[in-house]
């Protein structure tokens, strides 16, 4: 396994709100994570998994601490690059998934969005069905979120995240409300296709049967990272 | 497993314009809304131009069948004399506007002559008194259509002269075909006599050829005539050279200069006597036909005005449903740019359906206004349809701007907060009473400056433009207001749902409000127009323009209630849907659907009542101070009563149409957990 830090968090501290209304949900969180490692984040509700999740995306700006993904430093970069940050660095996955798919456009399309914001490709569409085939979805090219299943729009919305082959996955409950065989199988199938672009990821989730195929486990209480264990 | 580009050529390729033709159409009923609302933004502004262009022409166009005539009459003693006398004419009157006189031919007359004898048998003292006048008539065979016989060639000379008739005349003389006759000038002159060659009836009898003809005309050519003054049977011939304004070169721009050179001209040319009343007519006209012009000038800017607006509405509350889509791309890092380019991609390509959609309707509406109203259609030439264009083109470019700011809007909304707050109170009364005198004063300009003689012809006319302004300007003082004091009651529990709504952010409502007080002022204003027109007629020589202006007046007030109605009820549903959404909690806490429904419809119905009657008030000084119309400014009473009608028509329709989509609004939202890319 690699050494060298992709994700580089130190002391981070969030809080929602001010003066009497704030809520601290991260107090201090220290996390590395390796090229290709994958990391599972686990801890009761409210603890501030998907709050780290957010601040690693790009999308929260930390109260406190220091992050830094890929060498971007994400406390002190502008508008314009926590885009470019968002575009090529990160791929997202929300806890329902349909709510990083465009409705109406099919899953091929879906995949070929967040490429056409990095700029032409003649190989898009290609791109695009290779991951889908690896995920599973090679029948289903042509068809879009609505007529999907749950297990189908999870598979979707990880392609559309990996679309344009970031170092680094974000996925938040990515098996919440499959059932076992079916979480397994997603589980397996997105496992294989990281090893096969070499992206690290943060798997967020309560459930256990995720950390089987993580290389670390890290749980968060009460805005804090308690313990950093290796799954096997 | 690695990802190369393989197998990529029968897969459809996502590009930009797929991608924002796809969400532009995601919501099918919306994109339909607003493809039709652009095409009657695009429509309507151009029909009320149309109109007035269609009761020009045709006004002018009466007016030149009536008083188009420009002739030069004298004495001529033969044909070199003739020769003469056409040529200094055509000196003089070829190049007056520019090539608007056309020739209609010579006519030479002789006369009167009584009729002595037919086929050798002296005519009876009853057939004797009737007249009639040698003539040779320029061009005649091309004006009539042959009965019998023929029009006999130039200069055929021989025995008894060859002469023709139209069919009537010569049943009042009881000549027929191939006759024989014999005619003097005076009782006990010199006779000579003719044989009927030819019997015809004018081809057109509305045609100027056969206007001012003096008298029954028996036919003869040229050589024939002179050949007869020259023997002393026929004395003092008369030629007339005459000219006729064609309509078609003649525009109602061009009135003046061609007024001025017309009284510039001598009133005698080669000694021949100039007759003509066509300057002072087409001056008549143009006084006639200003009230028309000015008014559909004011009705017209405003109603552009108004159109925009409702885009704007309409686009606004289009890209509030795209919000979801363009807030997903931001938070997968698409740039700001990139976004609003996308968002104005869809807006654009509904917009580019729309132009000829638009066109199609415009026009179909000035095709049922030309007939019902009895309107030819307008002259499709050069300049016009370049003036057409052009204002389509800017017409569109004021759209396309409009559409990249509400896209840079929406994308900055969905960006960073999901809804902008409102202006603070001082900074809205500050705009307000900045924008409140400067739309009174541009109100007033016409009677301020109007009738300054420094102020030049050109830009008189367009003065139209700024009372139109000046109304946009006092509705954006009065969009700025807060609602609040309008709302009636708040004891249940619907009315305070409605009345915080209200409060909480006061300008939230603020384009719709807009888009209402123009069209009630618009409405209120064409319709008094339409009353003062039906009752006082201030155009009575010229039925063609009373009607034009009775036709645009009736499309203003028409064209602006579907508009406003459009826009108000596209509106109304994206707020009801948001307000769904808001009270998602409530309806857990027992909010009923019924009140929800009530709340929304009170909240909807204080924005239209206020707006409509300050609206109202408004459209009541835009007609007073601006409308070039003779008011009833006496009978206040029938002016309030006009204002009243018109407004709560509107309302009526505005309440009619609240009712009706609180019907059909879906259930109460129920709330789940939202964990959305917001």
């Amino acid at each position: 396994m690699p050494t060298a830090s992709l994700v580089q968090a130190r002391q981070v501290a969030h809080t929602y709100g001010r003066g009497e209304d704030a809520v601290a949900v991260l107090r201090s969180v220290d996390l590395d994570v390796a090229p290709a490692e994958r990391v599972a984040i686990t801890g009761p509700s409210g603890s501030g998994k998907t709050t780290l999740l957010r601040i690693l995306a790009g999308r929260e700006v930390p109260s406190g601490g220091r992050v830094v993904v890929g060498g971007i430093d994400l406390t002190r970069i502008g508008r314009r690059e926590r885009d470019a940050y968002r575009r090529e660095v990160v791929g997202y996955v929300w806890q329902r998934p349909s709510a990083g798919l465009l409705a109406g456009v099919s899953a091929l399309d879906n995949v070929q969005v967040p490429m056409l914001a990095t700029g032409g490709s003649r190989e898009r569409p290609g791109i695009a069905a290779q991951l889908l085939e690896a995920l599973g979805l090679g029948d289903e090219l042509a068809t879009p979120p609505e007529r999907m299943t749950p297990a189908q729009l999870r598979r979707l919305a990880l392609a559309v995240a990996l679309a344009n082959r970031p170092p680094l996955l974000l996925a938040d409950e990515v098996t919440a409300g499959l059932e076992w065989a079916a979480g397994r199988q997603l589980l397996e199938d997105l496992c294989r296709l990281l090893d096969d672009l070499g992206t690290a990821a943060l798997l967020v989730g309560h459930e256990a049967r995720a950390q089987r195929y993580v290389h670390r486990v890290v749980v968060i209480r009460d805005g804090v990272a308690l313990a950093g264990e290796t799954a096997w | 497993m690695s990802l190369g580009a393989g197998g990529s050529g029968r897969l459809p390729r996502l590009t930009w314009t797929r991608l924002a033709w796809v969400l532009a159409v995601r919501r099918p009923a919306w994109a339909v809304a607003l493809w039709l609302c652009l095409a009657v933004v695009l429509a309507l502004p151009a029909l009320l131009p149309l109109i007035r262009a269609m009761a020009v022409e045709g006004g002018l166009a009466t007016t030149l069948a009536r008083s188009g005539q420009v002739t030069v009459e004298r004495r001529v003693a033969g044909s070199s004399d003739l020769d003469g006398l056409e040529a200094a004419a055509d000196h003089r009157l070829a190049a007056v506007g520019g090539g608007v006189l056309v020739p209609l031919g010579v006519t030479v007359s002789s006369g009167p002559l009584h009729l002595v004898s037919v086929n050798g048998i002296p005519t009876s003292s009853r057939l004797a008194s009737r007249t009639v006048f040698a003539a040779y008539l320029e061009n005649l065979a091309a004006q009539v259509t042959v009965t019998a016989g023929e029009l006999p060639p130039e200069g055929l000379g021989g025995g008894a002269t060859a002469v023709t008739l139209s069919q009537a005349q010569a049943d009042r003389l009881g000549l027929h075909l191939s006759d024989r006759f014999c005619l003097a000038q005076a009782a006990g002159g010199p006779a000579w006599c003719g044989r009927l060659v030819g019997l015809w009836q004018p081809s057109d009898g509305g045609s100027p050829y056969w206007k001012g003809a003096s008298g029954p005309l028996l036919a003869m050519g040229r050589y024939d005539l002179f050949q007869l003054v020259a023997a002393g049977q026929l004395h003092d011939p008369v030629a007339t050279v005459r000219y006729w304004a064609d309509p078609t070169r003649v525009t109602s721009g061009a009135i003046p200069e061609l007024s001025r050179q017309l009284a510039a001209l001598p009133g005698r040319i080669d000694r021949g006597q100039l007759s003509t009343n066509l300057g002072a007519a087409l001056l008549g006209f143009q006084a006639e036909q200003r009230p028309l012009t000015s008014t559909l000038l004011v009705l017209d800017t405003a109603l552009t005005l108004l159109a925009l607006c409702v885009a704007g509405l309409v686009g606004a509350r289009f890209l509030d449903g795209l919000g979801p889509e363009l807030n997903l791309l931001r938070a997968r890092g698409w740039s700001r740019w990139r976004t609003g380019q996308l968002a104005f991609f869809g807006l654009g390509l509904l917009l580019a359906c729309a132009i000829p959609t638009g066109i199609a309707v415009c026009g179909l509406a000035t095709a049922a206004v030309g007939l019902t109203g009895g309107f030819a259609p307008p002259s499709l030439q050069p300049q016009n349809l370049t003036g057409d264009l052009v204002a389509l083109a800017v017409e569109v470019l004021a759209l396309l701007g409009l559409q990249v700011w509400l896209a840079s809007r929406a994308v900055w909304r969905v960006g960073e907060q999901l809804q902008e707050p409102s202006a603070p109170w001082w900074r809205r009364s500050a705009a307000a009473a900045v924008l409140a005198p400067l739309g009174v004063l541009a109100l007033l300009v016409p009677h301020l400056i109007g009738g300054l003689p420094a102020i030049p012809l050109s830009l008189q006319a367009d003065l139209p433009v700024v009372p139109a302004l000046g109304m946009a300007l006092l509705a954006g003082a009065l969009c700025l207001r807060p609602l609040a004091a309008w709302m009636p009651r708040r004891a249940s529990v619907a009315g305070a749902l409605a009345g915080w709504q209200i409060e909480r952010r006061p300008d939230q409502h603020a384009s719709a409000v807009l888009c209402l007080v123009l069209a009630a002022a618009i409405v209120v204003s064409a319709a008094l127009g339409l009353a003062a027109t039906l009752a006082s007629g201030p155009m009575a020589g010229e039925p063609i323009l009373r009607r034009g202006l009775s036709a645009g007046l009736a499309v203003s007030l028409v064209g602006t209630a579907i508009l406003v109605l459009g826009g108000f009820g596209l509106h109304f549903l994206a707020a009801a849907g948001r307000r769904l959404r808001e009270y998602a909690g409530l309806f857990a806490h027992g909010l009923s659907a019924a009140q929800a429904a009530r709340s929304l419809r009170a909240e909807q119905l204080v924005t239209a009542r206020s707006s409509l009657f300050l609206g109202g008030l408004l459209g009541l000084a835009l007609a007073v101070a601006s409308l070039p119309l003779p008011m009833p400014t006496a009978r206040g009473s029938e002016m309030g009563t006009v204002s009243v009608l018109a407004v709560a028509g509107l309302l009526l329709a505005a309440e009619l149409a609240v009712g009706r989509l609180v019907r059909r609004l879906p259930g109460p939202y129920v709330p789940y957990r939202e964990d959305g890319p917001g």
